[in-house]
């Protein structure tokens, strides 16, 4: 809607005329004063306002709609008959016209920038509407990000907190679990050396005591080593430093500590070179001393052991992933021709205490197999096992080159 | 060159490790006098009085209450009087962290209570045999 401005009635009706064919909207007022009272009330998107009127002049009228700031964008075109002189001109702009056109007005010429400054208002006005969508739209990422950050930085302390609690906690059962070991320990060492005396002291003549105490002594030494291995299992959880460990040489060792039982089952023992990896060395040697051991411990009756370390380098910390020379994963697999067991028991034969096994058979705490496990992972590998009952086993670990 | 060691102080507060220990050592060498105590306190107050002679050798308990024995042996090791005594620690810890502090703090040995008498008996006379007990000792006490 377009606002003509101007004091003289005629002039009015006669622009009036000249939009009106051309399909554009008017409405008029008939001063300074009545102008701004419409343009209060109504959004119109170009004025075209006479210079001198009675009261409030055309500059006037401009100057406080450019100071008001839903106003301040509406073009102002100055149309004057009388104020044609150069100062007329400037102070129009100056007040804020877009253009001063001086009468007599060729009606095309007015058309086409009343129709231009029209665009122009158009364009402004969606610039304007974009703008505020945009700066809207920042505000409420803004306001998102903050709550983000403020949610992650609550979640983080929490999850501080909770570390720290479990950190503690952790350190406390190892701690408990040392005690219990070790304090169970104590009266066993008494049961054991007392029983040996009187054994040794008393019941040289009497087989039916001598069987008996015997029993209680194996006893003994069983639940000797089951804590032993218990002590072992928890002192697991204790924070180390890896560090550049030689696989070949903590074979070496393993094997020599099983060279009498190497030698009683006549076994035969193949090891394949295996690279050095970042580890924990006494934990490896315990790692490969329960593999080693197991595969001699459940050798099939009658039947010599052979056992087979094989070593490769993979791409992946997959079991199944593809060789390759310049992997940073380590497959070691530790190959026998023993009892062998249910593979539908793999998932137990890693979990502490689930000894597959007929104890009087087969000597065994439940352990090993759970050490072995705990160790792969702390040091961020994985243990599996393939196996065949009356065949064999294959334990497979899967090592990382390097601990980050 | 062997000192005849005439006196032991065991520092236990395991009274059947006492009694297996004073058996083991008389059946070792039945002239040296036995002596016991039952914690790192009751140590030093013997050590400090003229209750009991000063041995010429003490066995000194890991693991015992009121003061234990690596407290004890720098005590022992602060003291004029008793820092030349040989000090064995005995316990049945062989927890690393504890034999590496007693060595530090001056022990001669660290030796981890057999879980066998016989085995008692031969730690003893070895003991007893050998000149470790005063290879850092000037004089014989």
């Amino acid at each position: 809607m377009i606002l003509i401005v101007d004091d003289i009635k005629a002039n009015i009706v006669a622009l009036k005329k000249i939009l009106e064919i051309h399909n554009l909207e008017c409405d008029a007022a008939s001063s300074g004063e009545d102008a701004l009272k419409k343009i209060l009330k109504t959004d119109y998107s170009l004025i075209i306002m006479d210079v001198q009127m009675p009261g409030m002049d055309g500059f006037e009228v401009a100057e406080i709609l450019a100071g008001g700031n839903r106003t301040k964008d509406i073009p102002v075109i100055f149309l004057s008959a009388i104020n044609k002189e150069k100062k007329y001109i400037s102070r129009g702009y100056e007040s804020g016209g877009v253009d001063y056109i001086t009468k007599p007005v060729d009606p095309d010429l007015l058309i086409l920038k009343v129709k231009t400054f029209l665009k122009l208002y158009e364009q402004q006005n969606e610039l304007k509407n974009i703008r505020d969508l945009l700066s809207k739209e920042i505000e409420i990422r803004k306001e998102a990000q903050e709550n983000l950050e403020l949610k992650v930085m609550e979640r983080t302390k929490e999850l501080l907190v909770k570390n720290e609690e479990l950190e503690l906690r952790n350190h406390e059962l190892q701690q408990f679990s040392w005690v219990v070991s070790h304090d169970l320990k104590e009266p066993l060492r008494k049961i054991e050396i007392f029983i040996k005396l009187i054994k040794d002291n008393y019941l040289k003549e009497d087989p039916k005591a001598l069987d008996y105490v015997n029993r209680t002594v194996n006893a003994a030494a069983r639940m000797n080593k089951l804590i032993t291995d218990l002590l072992e299992y928890s002192r697991l959880s204790s924070n180390v430093v890896p560090e550049d460990t030689d696989l070949n040489l903590i074979l070496t060792e393993v094997l020599s500590d099983f060279d009498h039982l190497t030698e009683e089952k006549n076994a035969s023992i193949k090891i394949e070179t295996i690279p050095r990896i970042k580890g924990i060395p006494s934990q490896l040697r315990q790692l490969f001393q329960n593999l080693v051991g197991n595969s001699l411990k459940f050798s099939k009756a009658g039947v010599n052991p052979e056992i087979e370390i094989t070593s490769e380098l993979v791409e992946e910390k997959d079991f199944g992933s593809t060789v390759s020379t310049t992997g940073n994963f380590c497959r070691i697999t530790v190959k026998d021709n023993g009892i062998g067991f249910d593979e539908k028991y793999l998932s137990k034969v890693f979990i502490i205490f689930q000894s597959l096994n007929d104890r009087n058979a087969y000597e065994g705490t439940g352990i090993g197999l759970a050490i072995a496990k705990k160790i792969v992972e702390k040091h961020n590998g994985l243990i599996t096992a393939k196996s065949q009952v009356g065949v064999g086993s294959s334990f497979i670990i899967l090592l990382p080159l390097s601990q980050n | 060159m062997t000192h005849k060691i005439k006196t032991i102080l065991l520092v236990d507060d395991d009274q059947d490790d006492q009694m297996l220990f004073r058996e083991a050592l008389s059946e070792a060498d039945n002239s040296i006098v036995y002596q016991a105590a039952f914690n790192g306190i009751d140590a030093l107050e013997k050590l400090n009085s003229s209750e009991i002679p000063t041995p010429d050798l003490i066995f000194l308990d890991v693991n015992m209450p009121k003061m234990n024995g690596i407290d004890c042996l720098k005590e022992i090791k602060k003291s004029r009087t008793l820092e030349n005594i040989p000090v064995l620690m005995y316990s049945t810890s062989s927890f690393s962290e504890y034999t590496k502090e007693c060595f530090e703090y001056g022990a001669l040995d660290y030796i981890v209570k057999p879980d066998d008498y016989a085995k008692l008996c031969t730690t003893i006379k070895q003991i007893l045999n050998s000149d470790l007990p005063f290879t850092t000792q000037n004089t014989p006490l």
